[in-house]
């Protein structure tokens, strides 16, 4: 093992976290936040430019043909700097869906153009009873000639808005395994509500009744390429965690150097130092959990894998939320103003733990794993 | 010890929420949640406390309050937050209200007491300053007296900041240095301000909940009479503990931690996840278990401290702070396991409750509008009322001499 970033790692670490720290100052991210749907084409097109979308995607579709890890890379220095576009959605969880289930032709059709973003895909699977788990789906997809008919809805489909198109899991009558299916953002029968976050972000809330596709909409992959996508992504938004506690830590430790009371800086008082050194202990082990969690998607089998990621996603999110509540406290009053920027990053620890599944969703899933294990 | 219930107080119960059912006007029900009320609803509603007798609920008999026992006050306020009544103006009630009935003159009672009652002139809190929060005793905030013919007052220079509703309030109290000689203590006083003073301004403070309760409060060359300064000149210090104190112990805000829990029950049961209803889930049911058990003990403890204080045990110091430690966690943690029960729509930012809902209806909106905001402003209660780290040191102070 080696836990240092290789060259090219490092160069790519660097030039993400060159961008962010100049097109998301509070002022800028502010001013996107106010003006738009989560994000702007201006910056989709510099990550698009960058290389950053096509950096996990294969070579013969016009990827870098890079790996997870540098996904990683990429989605913990957007957390650091509270990143708006839908990194997460578009270029991970749908990308990678479709690397992982998409048809040849598929593939050869759609990817290059999500590698160099003149399209965006986005990955519409949850519902309100499964949130954010890949099951139960009660959307219906119905034989019609060659084709489906699509009767149900998802719930908060990250990146939907300014997507051209939805990979959709649906239940079909009849089928053992759940189908994924290309939608179009402009079927007809699809009605879709954009809706805020607390963070800052915009997902959609999609109706379909009655939307047609044709049969060559149907994905060759399943619930195994679901999952597949979904192990990206959970992996892209724990790293994208790491960033955000990192950066909590450096704005609160900078802060308890300069606040004064009682005539001396905050961080003189024990109190304070010993709760920073928690949050600090509380990141790393958070970092080794996503370590762990990159070790498995490289070498483990389906079964641990699964298990790994759902420990990685519930220990990650609780620590970020510890550690970004905790930024907060340290500040005192300041820390709970909108203009100021550590509120912000407790905003998203707390939509990180409910996307892709929450917490306790995760913990009890790795307590299933574990009796089945155990009881064996 | 006896635990035997005070034998009227289901009888008390009952009057309170054959009150609130018929006397709340529909159109004040059920708007607020942890953020104070709308102004106008304070204000009507304070008329229609004062109307049955119950204009100052909190306040002993001998200074027109209802002398309700503690038991009494707690059933008052779960009854009221349960029915979805207007808040009150909890600065002049729980804040204000006391200090002047242990410190102002009879003159002073005399101008501001009927307008408490009527619910005419609410009021905001002056203490802290940029510069100084936990440290209050640095306050800057000056006020010079200036002799003149037509009446000697002081004239306040500075500037407080996190004025919670300084833009609803008609008054403020405020703590001012006029004497920058002595120990910083010592130097301190406490006056009552009419906000439409020329050189007061207000501007707000847009918070993480999504909403502006609080602002920074500026004070330019403001001209306050002598007669509204409370307690002899340099008095502020003592006054402002005795003040601070009563605030400790209702930090807990007993009544939303059981409103809290009612809602949580609510979801276990109305919402689902995986095919099954929350309750249903072991990870969910151990949750509110654990949540459940620890909200009887602060029930208790609140009981505690409240009496301890009624007996002005200064062991309710102490206790108090230990309350407004645990209390404070708990809002925090019950509200995040809110909006966790609500699965993915808890990250959705609803409209805040008391600005007008959206063209198109947000899914789960009913069950789900205001709970983010109420746990984005609870990451405040370990900070406002003195912070959780400033409340350990007073405990290892004042408990173990430390
Ligand atoms: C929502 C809200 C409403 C408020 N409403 C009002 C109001 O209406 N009127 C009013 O006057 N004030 C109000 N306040 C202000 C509140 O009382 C202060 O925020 C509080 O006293 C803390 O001060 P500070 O914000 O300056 O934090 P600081 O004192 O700067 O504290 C920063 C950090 O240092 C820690 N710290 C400070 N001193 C010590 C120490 N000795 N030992 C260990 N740790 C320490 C704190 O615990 C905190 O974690 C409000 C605050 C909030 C957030």
């Amino acid at each position: 093992m080696d836990f240092n970033l290789n060259s090219e790692q490092q160069l790519l670490q660097d030039s993400v976290r060159r961008y962010v720290g100049k097109a998301y100052s509070l002022e800028a991210r502010t001013a996107l936040v106010k003006g738009g749907k989560g994000g702007s084409n201006a910056t989709w097109g510099s990550f698009a430019e960058n290389g950053w979308l096509m950096a996990a995607l294969p070579e013969e579709y016009g990827g870098l043909g890079g790996n997870l890890i540098d996904t990683a890379i990429i989605a913990q220095e957007l957390g650091r700097g509270l990143v708006l576009d839908p990194y997460l959605g578009c270029a991970v969880l749908a990308a990678q869906t479709m690397v992982a289930g998409g048809t040849a032709a598929q593939k050869e059709r759609l990817l290059p153009q999500l590698a160099d973003g003149s399209k965006r895909i986005a990955l519409a699977y949850s519902e309100p009873e499964s949130r954010g788990m890949p099951g139960p789906v009660s959307l219906r997809a119905e034989k019609q000639g060659d084709g489906y008919v699509l009767q149900g809805r998802k719930s908060l489909v990250l990146g939907a808005v300014g997507a051209d198109a939805f990979i959709v899991s649906a239940q079909v009558t009849g089928a053992k395994d759940i189908t994924l299916l290309l939608v179009d953002a402009n079927s007809t029968g699809l009605k879709r509500q954009a809706l805020p976050l607390h963070d800052g972000t915009w997902v959609e809330e999609l109706n379909f009744d009655g939307v047609q596709v044709g049969g060559d909409a149907v994905l060759a992959g399943g619930s195994a390429a679901l999952k597949a996508g979904l192990a990206h992504g959970i992996v892209a938004l724990c790293a994208e965690l790491i960033g955000t506690m990192e950066k909590t830590i450096e704005i609160t430790a900078e802060y308890l150097k300069t606040r004064q009371q009682f005539g001396v800086p905050i961080g003189t008082f024990q109190a304070l130092q010993h709760r920073i050194a928690d949050m600090a202990a509380e990141m790393e082990v958070a970092r080794s959990m996503l370590h762990v969690a990159l070790a498995s998607v490289e070498n483990d089998d389906e079964a641990n894998r699964q298990k790994t990621l759902s420990e990685a996603k519930m220990l990650i999110c609780r620590a970020a939320k510890f550690v970004c509540g905790q930024g907060i406290q340290l500040h005192g009053g300041i820390g709970m103003t909108e203009e100021y920027v550590i509120g912000h990053y407790f905003k998203r620890a707390i939509v990180a733990d409910l996307l892709l599944g929450s917490s306790d969703r995760h913990e009890a899933a790795c307590a299933a794993a574990l009796q089945a294990e155990l009881r064996a | 010890m006896d635990f035997q219930p005070d034998p009227g107080l289901e009888s008390f119960r009952q009057e309170v929420r054959q009150f609130l059912q018929t006397k709340v006007p529909a159109d004040l029900k059920g708007l607020q949640r942890c953020t104070r009320s709308p102004r106008e609803q304070i204000m009507r509603w304070q008329k229609i406390l004062d109307a049955q007798g119950w204009g100052a609920p909190y306040w002993a008999k001998e200074h027109g309050g209802t002398g309700w026992s503690v038991p009494q006050i707690l059933v008052f306020d779960d009854e009221c937050t349960a029915a979805g009544a207007p808040t009150q103006d909890g600065f002049v009630q729980k804040m204000l209200g006391p200090v002047l009935n242990a410190f102002a003159t009879p003159e002073q009672k005399a101008e501001h007491m009927p307008a408490i009652f009527s619910g005419e002139r609410l009021w905001c809190q002056g203490f802290s300053e940029p510069g100084a929060g936990s440290d209050l005793a640095s306050l800057r905030t000056r006020a010079e007296l200036v002799k003149s013919g037509d009446g000697d007052h002081y004239v306040v220079n500075g500037q407080k900041i996190w004025t919670s509703y300084a833009h609803h309030a008609d008054w403020i109290f405020l703590l001012v240095r006029t004497n920058p000689e002595v120990k910083k203590q010592a130097g301190i006083s406490f006056l009552l301000v009419d906000m439409k003073s020329p050189g007061v301004t207000v501007r707000p403070i847009r918070s993480i909940d999504d909403a502006h309760h609080l602002n920074e409060t500026f004070f330019d060359n403001v001209r306050v009479p002598v007669k509204n300064l409370i307690g002899a000149e340099g008095a502020g210090w003592g006054i402002t503990k005795f003040l601070l104190n009563n605030e400790h112990a209702t930090t807990a805000d007993l009544p939303e931690l059981n409103r809290y829990m009612r809602e949580l029950r609510q979801f276990a049961t109305k919402l689902r996840a995986g095919g099954e209803r929350l309750i249903d889930r072991p990870e969910f049911a151990l949750k509110l278990a654990r949540l459940d058990a620890e909200l009887q003990a602060i029930g208790m403890l609140v009981q505690r401290v409240a009496k301890l204080d009624q007996e002005h045990n200064p062991a309710s110091h102490v206790l108090g702070s230990m309350l407004k430690i645990r209390a404070t966690e708990l809002q925090q943690r019950i509200t995040e396991t809110q909006i966790e029960a609500l699965g993915d729509y808890g990250a959705v930012c609803y409209p805040h409750p008391h600005e007008p809902a959206s063209d198109q209806a947000y899914p789960l909106q009913d069950l789900a509008r205001g709970i983010a905001n109420d746990m984005f402003l609870r990451r405040a209660s370990t900070i406002y009322g003195g912070t959780s780290e400033v409340q350990r040191g007073i405990i290892a102070k004042m408990q173990f001499q430390l």
